[in-house]
């Protein structure tokens, strides 16, 4: 898939999650991160799926910090946004407000 | 820690999800169930997390897969319209998952079992080239044991003539292992090359040397892994082990798995071979060999025929008329559950069938639905091939959730078959394995191809102009339902041929549960001794078992106590024939004497198992040692030897008794030995006391039911002595039910599959009644409105579901001859074309038929002439 295309909900969700946790995030710290901050069950399959078309457009990176395993010892793949991500991000909150500006709805919220 | 996850969903996941995400996505799974879900939420509400995770991960694993696979976007456009189309209707997406995952579920189940008996090849080096050798007597019996000395000349002969590479002899015997916590342990003694010529290594240690074999040799033993590892803590060979009182060193580890000639072995020890090692006629010994790569198994026998003729010149007394047969040893391991096993696959293949069936006649039926959408796409430009495309993939993603209902129910098949106990050679090898799952894949994307063909072929047939200037017009229905009526018509037939072959077993176990056993199997409890060879002279084997019988008798409830062996139905292990002369009369030439069934007993033992006394008396305990030599005979016995005469009194000589005669004191009823559909024997029972055996079974008469007696038993007996391990502690009942374990498996499974296909099928004529009724509800209100009765309606509508049925049973008629000949060797005492089965199967499938013609009837009979009047 070609970069700089729009950003889907969950792919929003998740790359805001990898910001939050700064540094933490690999797949099932992730998952936890938006379920407890959105109160949606996301099965973990959707979040590594998530992450690789993330990848796939230029938007996550892999960093390694070392000393950190997972229960079998095995280095753990945590994730970073990449500049590209942080656009992508900007665009997409960007979009929203502007389709939001002067918008008053019956049950509106911003 | 993970022990706790739940394993089928893990299994699940792991097997969606692409290799390379595999060990990341479990493994964060697992962590957060471990550490963060089940301590909070407890065991069951975590289950239940971890369930919902794999589930709600499935569609993105597929997605993962497909990234990867890189499949044509128009296939994965496809797939995604037929994801939305099954979702759009999901009553017949659930109906059709649900039927193709019972039918693959079942061949998953059966094919696991059938693999790992049948096809898997034996875990030996080139197992096609070893073959199973036999002694054939010459009264016919083509499989008996070898002797010795028998055996050792076959071997050295048919190795110098290039019949045999190497050649093998085992014979198993339980024993007591002194080490740790005393335990009866099965020992199988087996000569120097056992391993070699099996192609197998230890995995530590080494194999045995023709040096272990030399009497006098210091005492080895290689030890099963199993054993080793869970009784014996994974020593480091050499270890010195006692067994039976003897010292032993273990000097290798048998391959994990490795399970010849029987899974219960714990050991094997080498057999002394030693030139003059019993008489020719004293055959015990199983044989195995290995062929050289070129001989073929005729040339390998008729040279092995050869040396038995040489010998039986040799040694006329014990050889005369002796010869050979050799079978591939897989054959002679799975020779007997082949059969049975492969009618099972044939029956579940059925209901696959049928189920296929099923679901192509819904998806046709949607077909007339879809018809619309099916010319529209034509119209606008679609060409047959995508309309085609569309159908399989629609039906192959059925057939692809399908197969995953199927692992389930194959799980917890395979779960409740472990539990019952059949014996089935190699039956611990049974798992959903790669290869099965590999298989139960071809078998749903068959299914998936096969259920959507004729639907396809249909939607690519699509006329788009008659489709759209009236989609409702009757005339593209006519052909689908054509279709549709074939497909049932076919499902009949196969339901009918496996009705029938269900009935005919049903009917042979029926009769075989009524075959009278000769004893009383209520109220007995057994349970199972074998007097170690040197912590008890023979000398002291009777006075044990006089004293255990003396403490058995003073439990509660007890109303009779003996002992025997071997016991009725206990097949052929431990049994003795012999030779058998009547005093008074002439010798019988040698190899020509009559041989009975030889069986020792204690005082109070016909009574407590319940073999009638037919004349004279039982034994009693004055018939000890010091006492005269007697004997008792069954029925068979006095048949066969004095018809018209009178038995007691009469003296007998039994072959290896050195002319000692035995005065026949009582007549009891016959038994039967190997199983209840051999015919009985004749036997003789000698009393223990005058002739004690080391492996006796204790036989309780309780008045009380006999399972509560078990713990007592067990206790008394160690009481007497408690370095004597009593095993095999078991129920009259249980005993008798675990000689048809086998048969009763097949009967009930085949009977399962047959009331499958007939549920199957009843839903499949239901759905073509229903959908005929529906559109010819106007032709029902016109009928009904020219003066019709409703009776009439009903009538016409059931016969025309029974004219399907009728036209089904007729066509099935020469699958259900074929199938019923191939269960010949499987029926007892039921004749393979057994009228009354024929006559009661086909009116169970009109039965059927009526069944599900009668509720479409009664909504053709509610059809109102007002209404079909106003919609011309």
């Amino acid at each position: 898939m070609a970069r700089g295309e729009y950003l889907g909900e969950l792919e929003q969700i998740v790359l805001l999650a990898i910001a939050r946790l700064e540094g933490d995030a690999y797949g099932m710290s992730i998952r936890r991160e938006i379920e407890s901050r959105t109160g949606r069950s996301v099965a973990i399959g959707a979040v590594y799926s998530t992450l690789e078309r993330l990848q796939d457009k230029g938007f996550t990176e892999i960093v390694r910090p070392r000393g950190n395993v997972d229960r079998d010892g095995r280095a753990r793949k945590f994730f970073a946004i990449t500049r590209a991500g942080v656009g992508a991000l900007d665009d997409a909150a960007a979009m929203q407000t502007r389709m939001w500006a002067g918008l008053r709805l019956r049950k509106g919220k911003s | 820690m993970s022990a706790r996850v739940p394993r089928l969903a893990r299994f699940l996941l792991a097997l969606l999800i692409p290799p390379d995400e595999r060990r990341a996505i479990l493994s964060d799974l697992d962590e957060e169930y471990v550490r963060h879900i089940r301590p909070v939420r407890g065991v069951l509400r975590a289950r239940a997390w971890y369930w919902r995770q794999v589930i709600g991960s499935i569609p993105h694993a597929i997605e993962m897969r497909r990234r990867r696979s890189g499949l044509s976007d128009r296939l994965s456009l496809d797939v995604v319209l037929a994801l939305r189309s099954l979702r759009r209707r999901p009553a017949t997406t659930a109906a059709a998952v649900l039927t193709l995952g019972l039918g693959i579920g079942a061949n998953t189940a059966i094919y696991s079992v059938v693999d790992a008996v049948l096809f898997r090849p034996l875990p030996f080096g080139e197992p096609d080239r070893l073959v199973r050798i036999w002694s054939a007597n010459p009264r016919g019996i083509q499989r008996n044991a070898m002797s010795p000395p028998d055996f050792f000349d076959m071997r050295d002969g048919g190795i110098a003539s290039g019949a045999l590479t190497s050649a093998a002899a085992y014979t198993m015997s339980d024993a007591t292992l002194r080490t740790g916590e005393p335990a009866r342990v099965v020992v199988a003694t087996v000569s120097s090359s056992f391993f070699e010529t099996l192609g197998v290594h230890p995995s530590t240690g080494r194999v045995f040397q023709q040096a272990d074999a030399r009497s006098g040799a210091p005492a080895v033993a290689i030890v099963a892994d199993q054993f080793w590892r869970s009784r014996l803590g994974a020593r480091a060979v050499p270890f010195e082990v006692s067994v039976s009182g003897a010292a032993a060193m273990v000097v290798g580890v048998a391959p994990r798995g490795f399970a010849f000639p029987s899974p219960e072995v714990s050991f094997w020890t080498p057999l002394v071979e030693d030139a003059s090692s019993g008489p020719r006629s004293a055959h015990y010994l199983d044989v195995i060999g290995r062929m050289p790569d070129a001989v073929t198994i005729s040339a390998s026998t008729a040279a092995l025929q050869g040396i038995a003729a040489q010998l039986a010149v040799a040694h006329p007394e014990s050889n005369r008329g002796w010869g050979i047969t050799a079978v591939p040893l897989e054959q002679s391991l799975t020779g007997e559950v082949r059969r049975p096993l492969l009618l099972l696959l044939g029956a579940v293949a059925c209901v696959l069938l049928i189920a296929c069936a099923n679901v192509a006649g819904l998806l046709l039926a949607n077909g007339e639905k879809r018809s619309r959408e099916f010319a529209l796409r034509t119209a606008i430009g679609a060409a047959p091939s995508r309309l085609i495309a569309t159908q399989l993939v629609e039906s192959v993603l059925l057939a692809v959730f399908g197969a995953g209902v199927a692992v389930l129910l194959a799980y917890v098949g395979l779960g409740l078959l472990a539990r019952t106990d059949i014996p089935l050679p190699r039956s611990e090898t049974i798992a959903l394995e790669t290869r099965v799952l590999a298989v139960t894949a071809a078998i749903a994307l068959l299914t998936g191809l096969l259920a959507g063909l004729a639907p396809a072929l249909r939607a690519s047939r699509a006329n788009p102009e008659e489709a759209l200037k009236n989609a409702r017009s009757a005339g593209a229905g006519v052909a689908a339902r054509r279709g549709r009526t074939m497909l049932v018509v076919m499902q009949i037939a196969v339901t009918f041929a496996l009705t029938i072959s269900a009935a005919l077993l049903l009917k042979s176990y029926s009769k075989l549960t009524r075959v009278d056993p000769g004893f009383d199997a209520d109220h007995v409890l057994l349970a199972q001794v074998s007097l170690a060879v040197t912590a008890y002279e023979p000398d002291r084997w009777a006075a044990y078992v006089s004293r255990a019988l003396e403490e058995l008798r003073t439990l509660p409830t007890v109303t009779s106590v003996g002992a025997a062996s071997p016991l009725p139905l206990s097949g052929r292990e431990g049994l003795m024939r012999f030779g058998v002369r009547i005093e008074g009369r002439p010798a019988p030439a040698e190899g020509q004497s009559d041989r009975t069934y030889l069986r020792w007993a204690t005082a109070g033992y016909f009574a407590a198992i319940g073999i009638p006394v037919v004349s004279g008396r039982p034994f009693e305990d004055r018939d000890d040692g010091r006492a005269a030599a007697v004997a008792v005979v069954d029925r068979t016995f006095v048949e066969r030897f004095f018809p018209g005469e009178e038995a007691l009194g009469r003296k007998i000589v039994r072959s290896n008794e050195r002319g000692r005669a035995r005065t026949i004191i009582g007549v009891v009823g016959p038994v039967r030995q190997t199983g209840l559909d051999a015919v009985a024997d004749p036997h003789v029972y000698i009393p223990h006391a005058q002739n004690p055996s080391a492996a006796m079974t204790f036989v309780v008469r309780s008045s009380a039911a006999p399972q509560g007696l078990a713990p007592l038993v067990r206790e008394r007996l160690r009481a007497v002595d408690p370095s004597q391990p009593v095993y095999n502690i078991r129920t009259g009942r249980e005993m008798i039910a675990g000689t048809i374990a086998g048969r009763s498996l097949n009967t009930v499974l085949v009977g399962v599959f047959a009331d499958l296909a007939g549920l199957l099928t009843l839903v499949g004529l239901y759905g073509l009644m229903a959908s005929w009724v529906a559109e010819s509800k106007k032709e029902f209100g016109v009928r009904l409105a020219l003066g019709a009765r409703p009776r009439d309606v009903l009538t016409m509508v059931v016969g025309r579901g029974l004219r399907v049925t009728a036209v089904g049973i007729a066509l099935g008629l020469p699958l259900a001859i074929a199938a019923s000949g191939g269960l010949r060797s499987l029926l007892f005492e039921v004749p393979e074309r057994d009228t009354s089965t024929y006559v009661m199967a086909c009116a169970a499938l009109l039965f059927v038929g009526a069944a599900a013609s009668y509720l479409p009837a009664r909504q053709a009979t509610a059809a109102s002439p007002v209404d079909s009047l106003r919609g011309e």
